[in-house]
């Protein structure tokens, strides 16, 4: 009996690649967009956050400047 | 800021390092010179700031940086956060001199900003993450690297992708 097991590879949240810089250019810079799902799993749960501040400190912010 | 703040995040911070330089097969010996990590927030007000604030030293490295500040106008961290993309730098010429100077001309640096450049980068990615209506970029994580296309292949990007998706559910259980 084979003892491999299959694993499942997780689907790429890339959904394409553009390179954005100039033909020769010393730096070359690639924009990623993501899928959907990529999309939303780069969400954070916070809504409208102000200045980081820390709940587990009972809300002391992290600076405000 | 108090480090107690930030050690959760560092703690997220070394697990996108530890993955990403797996995946680009990183020895055990070489990654922490060869990979750095960290993450810079919108400075408040959110929506209208201009600046990003380094808000942890970097995982590797030499574990410095938490405190700067950089215009949201410049590099690939800025243009993550303006356009709400992934962007991911190759620099293709060994000359400093030239990064230098299409940093200043094409990317928005200052030339002090420049001029304090780390000169064996060669390669990096931004993150933007964002809030949970998805109106508002929070912050951005970067990664550099000093090897030429380090995190072009797939199962890199792939990886550092994964593990920011982590980041962004850690700061929406512990940041309001």
């Amino acid at each position: 009996m084979s003892n491999v097991t299959a694993v499942k590879v997780p689907k790429s949240m890339i959904a394409s690649r553009e390179v954005v810089s100039t033909a020769g250019a010393a730096i070359r810079v690639v924009k990623l967009t993501l899928t959907s799902e990529g999309k939303a799993s780069l969400r954070s749960k916070s809504e409208g956050i102000s200045s980081l501040s820390d709940k587990a400190t009972g809300g002391k912010k992290l600076a405000t400047s | 800021m108090t480090f107690e703040a930030t050690t959760g995040l560092i703690a997220a911070m070394h697990v996108v390092h530890e993955m990403a330089a797996r995946a680009g097969n990183l020895a055990p010996a070489d990654k922490a010179k060869c990979l750095r990590a960290t993450f810079h927030r919108v400075m408040p007000p959110l929506g209208e700031s201009d600046h990003i604030e380094q808000i942890i030293d970097y995982v590797g490295g030499d574990a410095n940086g938490a405190g700067r500040t950089f215009p949201i106008r410049s590099g690939i961290t800025g243009a993550a956060i303006r356009e709400d993309e992934i962007y991911l730098m190759e620099r293709e010429s060994d000359s400093f001199e030239d990064y230098k100077k299409e940093l200043i001309r094409d990317w928005h640096y200052t030339e002090r900003d420049a001029r304090n450049a780390t000169s064996d980068r060669f390669s990096a990615i931004a993150v933007p993450v964002k809030s949970k209506d998805g109106q508002t970029v929070l912050g951005v994580v970067y990664l550099d690297s000093n090897q030429k296309n380090f995190f072009s292949p797939q199962p890199v990007t792939d990886a550092v992708v994964n593990g920011c998706a982590g980041i962004a559910q850690y700061i929406g259980e512990r940041y309001v």
